[in-house]
């Protein structure tokens, strides 16, 4: 078992100070994943708010092992004035 | 040895002085069992209905491939599994969290008392009322709430019923879970069962390593929750 630490950015910072034993990095990226997909879940305004909605996954010495990352983008027709999303 | 449990039971009638030393009278010899094992099997026909005295217990339903759901939590004064007196088969197993003594009533003395003294077996009726109770507000907790808001939930209720057996000193209750327990409980991962341990630390309401739980603003945490004690009916119950 190693402790990964999983810090977050879902409108506002979270800085994982415990940590979580789990046995691999395989574990860890599976986790990552059911922790970002429950705060989309329980923040779903949050990811159009932000320019930011990140899980960033750290070792015990805060080594960046993997992140997760995602994208909100609005078009133009929608409102958004950047990024063009290649429709001319 | 059972006067947690009879507590209970007063708030429903109350069972008078016969009936209360007749239903101590059928109960077996105070068994032990360590954190982790297993009391009663998943499937099994259970003879006798397991009455908790120190400890805590949990009712789990395991799915195929691992994963499982704990679907309520016994204190010291719970009747762990007293459906099985009128159940045939177990349709989920109980799990003792940490060491736990017991007690146990036979189904067919059980059965006896019932025919004998007819507001006893209506106080016993009282006792599942009050756990499916329970279990309709779990559904909505964990169906319907953010994750921080199960948890405080899980401790305001935790807090409410250790209280009312003696067992909150403080603010203070122990809590035998490891956060993947917490999890199976809460319906969520490890990981975020921790973020919400955290969170819930940094605003100073609770501090809950993983023996214990200090409440220090009551208030707040009932605010996160939403929390109202009325499902789970710790008021004296009128016959009319």
């Amino acid at each position: 078992m190693r402790r990964y630490f999983f810090h977050t950015q879902d409108g506002r910072p979270f800085h994982d100070e415990d940590g979580t034993p789990l046995p691999d990095d395989e574990a860890a990226r599976i986790e990552a994943a059911r922790v970002l997909g429950q705060l989309l879940n329980e923040h779903p305004a949050a990811v159009w708010r932000d320019e930011e909605f990140r899980l960033t996954v750290t070792d015990e010495h805060g080594v960046i092992l993997f992140v997760l990352d995602i994208a909100a983008l609005l078009s133009p027709a929608a409102g958004g004035a950047t990024p063009n999303l290649g429709a001319t | 040895m059972i006067e947690r449990l009879l507590k209970k039971l007063s708030r429903y009638g109350p069972p008078s002085g016969e009936e209360c030393a007749a239903l101590s009278a059928i109960m077996t010899p105070v068994r032990r069992f360590a954190a982790g094992q297993e009391v009663i099997r998943q499937y099994s026909a259970p003879k006798e209905s397991t009455v908790l005295l120190s400890g805590m217990m949990g009712r789990l339903v395991m799915l195929q491939g691992g994963t499982q759901q704990i679907t309520a939590l016994q204190v010291a004064g719970d009747f762990v599994d007293l459906h099985a007196f009128l159940l045939a088969r177990m349709d989920h197993s109980v799990v003792a969290l940490n060491a736990c003594e017991v007690t146990t009533a036979p189904h067919a003395e059980l059965r006896r008392l019932c025919d004998l003294y007819p507001r006893l077996a209506r106080a016993l009726w009282y006792l599942t009322i009050v756990d499916a109770s329970i279990h309709r507000h779990w559904i909505t907790v964990l169906g319907r709430r953010d994750a921080i808001a199960r948890a405080a939930h899980l401790l305001c209720e935790l807090h409410t019923r250790l209280d009312d057996v003696g067992l909150v000193d403080n603010g203070q209750f122990e809590l035998p879970l490891t956060q993947a327990d917490s999890g199976d409980v809460l319906g969520v991962s490890a990981v975020h069962v921790n973020r919400v341990i955290q969170e819930l630390r940094a605003r100073d309401v609770v501090t809950w390593d993983r023996r214990r739980v200090q409440i220090k603003d009551w208030d707040a945490l009932v605010a996160i929750a939403e929390f109202d004690p009325t499902y789970l009916q710790l008021i004296q119950q009128t016959e009319t």
